[in-house]
């Protein structure tokens, strides 16, 4: 083994009575505080894992009344869809934005904590409102919910731009922040303008066209832009990994970027020619991303990956299965009713499979951290206290990954095959997941109302989580 | 000035460093090659000069307030202080042996 400078790993402990050493630079990286005193992310994170649960009863409910899967513009999906998209994983991506950002940019979020609480004050009426008004059909109540979230987006994008300034990080980790809040404002202020456009018909343009328009830039200008940045800050982090191909990650990111407004002009004024262009560029920028990616991960010295590191790779696979499957709808889109089933499994396999094992994935490894931080982070160095990592059940963790990963897969075979059993299947399977999952939740949050005492903290930390 | 290598409480100050774990990896600051040096002065003053695996670790500052808080529990010290430091940047190659077993660190295929 290499020492390199390090005379503790050496073997040579030195002991000097001379002045000691100056720090060769500021302690930057350690003594940044936790976003709302840590309390904010996980206020998003926990009403983010509420909507899941409720998204997940939704599905329990269809299931049960064995009518099969409504189709994809039927109110009642509208509405679910909003539970789970803005609901369950913005909220949760909300937290961890709020989580991260200053760790990737460095610096402490640029904006006054009352405005930030205001932000999460306004997401979590707003998102309420917003899907009571559609499953209801009260529109106003809808588009007033909308207005709260914009408003909220809005105090986003102002923490993230000022935070942005005032640090000098500039990689695709850093401008995934700028870019996702960018695409997340124009997302929901396209969702109002709909909501708007429905009552009053000022837009020459299907509504379904919108819909897709709406939806794209949602899930590929937020939630893509984000995790083609965050990755290359979360994957190395925690699989003791360097990041590789940085410009390649950086490229990636621009692609989206470039391609994404083509892609939602097209689907807005259903125009072939621009849809396969934006489709063709957003899927290239998938290409370099996933390149970048296992780049990174080729390098990491923890070599077995964790379920939650594990589901956020495979959750990014599924990305770029989506991409491709965009891909191919954008070529074929004539004769869009043959289609339908191929368009409600493209969803599936993006926000059912993409996106929720990348951001489950990643929570299962961000929400055990933002815990222990406030349960024990005061604690170390006074009594012995459990490592983040033994907060979780990895049997839960585990049985989670698999059942949702058949669910997802008898869905798809379902609406595929338009059969009745493997759609339910798959719905009762995805159900019994989000449990699993929430049930593993729970038992870490409860370390927020009854930390483990030294004694049994002891043990835990003597038996430190195996490689994994 | 006391002899570089045999300070009595040095062993002792080790020790304590190693009750300090990374709270994701579960392995202490100690095997993961994070102190760099300890200073003792004449009075017992400590000074603990220590990196992070990265300067984004978001546990950094619960990690650095550890190992001063367990070093100042070490008999003969009268104050701890950590210094942060940035150079030599930390790298996998300082983990202990005991951290690359654990990690299920494979050498051969890093290297490749």
């Amino acid at each position: 083994m290499k020492a390199r400078n390090n005379p503790m790993v050496a073997g040579s402990p030195r002991s000097v009575a001379a002045e000691p050493k100056t720090a060769a630079a500021a302690p930057r990286g350690g003594a940044l505080p936790l976003t709302g005193g840590g309390r904010l992310p996980l206020v998003f994170i926990v009403a983010g894992l509420v909507a899941f649960g409720l998204a997940a009863a939704w599905l329990a409910h269809v299931a049960g009344r064995g009518s099969g899967f409504p189709p994809f513009l039927h109110p009642e999906v509208v509405a679910v869809a909003h539970l789970w998209l803005p609901g369950f994983l913005l909220s949760i991506c909300l937290g961890a934005t709020y989580q991260l950002m200053p760790v990737v940019l460095g610096e402490a979020v640029r904006l006054r904590e009352g405005w930030l609480w205001t932000h999460a004050g306004l997401h979590l009426t707003g998102v309420a409102a917003l899907v009571w008004g559609l499953v209801s059909g009260r529109y106003v109540a809808a588009g007033l919910g909308g207005l709260a979230v914009v408003a909220g987006v809005a105090i986003l994008s102002v923490a993230t731009l000022r935070t942005f300034r005032a640090s000098r990080r500039r990689d695709a980790a850093a401008w995934s922040f700028i870019f996702a809040a960018g695409w997340l404002l124009a997302t929901v202020a396209a969702g109002v303008v709909m909501a708007l456009n429905r009552r009053h018909g000022f837009l020459p343009l299907s509504m379904i066209d919108l819909l897709r328009a709406h939806a794209h830039l949602g899930l590929v200008g937020y939630f893509m832009s984000l995790l083609q940045g965050v990755t290359f800050q979360l994957v190395p982090m925690f699989t003791m990994s360097e990041a590789r191909r940085p410009r390649i990650a950086m490229a990636g990111l621009l692609a989206t970027q470039a391609g994404l407004p083509v892609l939602a002009a097209g689907l807005a004024w259903g125009a072939r020619g621009p849809t396969v262009a934006g489709a063709g560029v957003v899927a290239a920028g998938l290409v370099g991303t996933g390149w970048a990616l296992a780049a990174t991960l080729a390098t990491r010295r923890r070599r077995r990956l964790d379920v939650g590191v594990r589901a956020f790779v495979v959750g990014m696979s599924l990305l770029g299965l989506g991409g491709a499957g965009g891909l191919a709808l954008a070529l074929g889109a004539a004769g869009a009713e043959r289609l339908l089933p191929s368009a409600a499994s493209y969803g599936l396999v993006v926000i059912v499979g993409g996106l929720s094992f990348t951001v489950l994935g990643m929570l299962a490894k961000i929400l055990p951290f933002l815990v222990w931080m406030k349960a024990y982070g005061p604690r170390v160095g006074h009594e012995p206290v459990p490592v983040a990592t033994a907060l979780s059940s990895r049997r839960l963790e585990e049985f989670w990954f698999g059942t949702h990963l058949l669910g997802l897969a008898c869905l798809l075979a379902g609406v595929l095959t338009e059969t009745h059993a493997p759609t339910m299947a798959g719905g009762v399977l995805l159900v019994a997941g989000a449990a699993l999952w929430l049930g593993n939740a729970a038992r870490v949050l409860s370390h927020l109302l009854r930390v483990v005492g030294p004694k049994t903290a002891a043990m835990v930390t003597a038996k430190p989580t195996p490689a994994s | 000035m006391n002899s570089p290598d045999d300070h009595p409480l040095i062993p002792a100050l080790l020790e304590a460093c190693g009750r300090v774990y990374d709270p994701e990896f579960g392995v202490s600051v100690l095997d993961l090659g994070l102190i760099y040096d300890i200073a003792v002065g004449e009075n017992g003053a400590v000074v603990v000069t220590m990196t992070l695996t990265s300067m984004y670790c978001p546990a950094g500052d619960v990690i650095t307030s550890g190992v001063k808080s367990v070093a100042e529990t070490v008999p003969g010290v009268s104050t701890a202080r950590v210094d942060l430091v940035w150079e030599p940047t930390w790298t996998p190659d300082l983990l202990s042996p005991s951290a690359r077993a654990q990690l299920g660190w494979d050498e051969a295929r890093v290297h490749e």
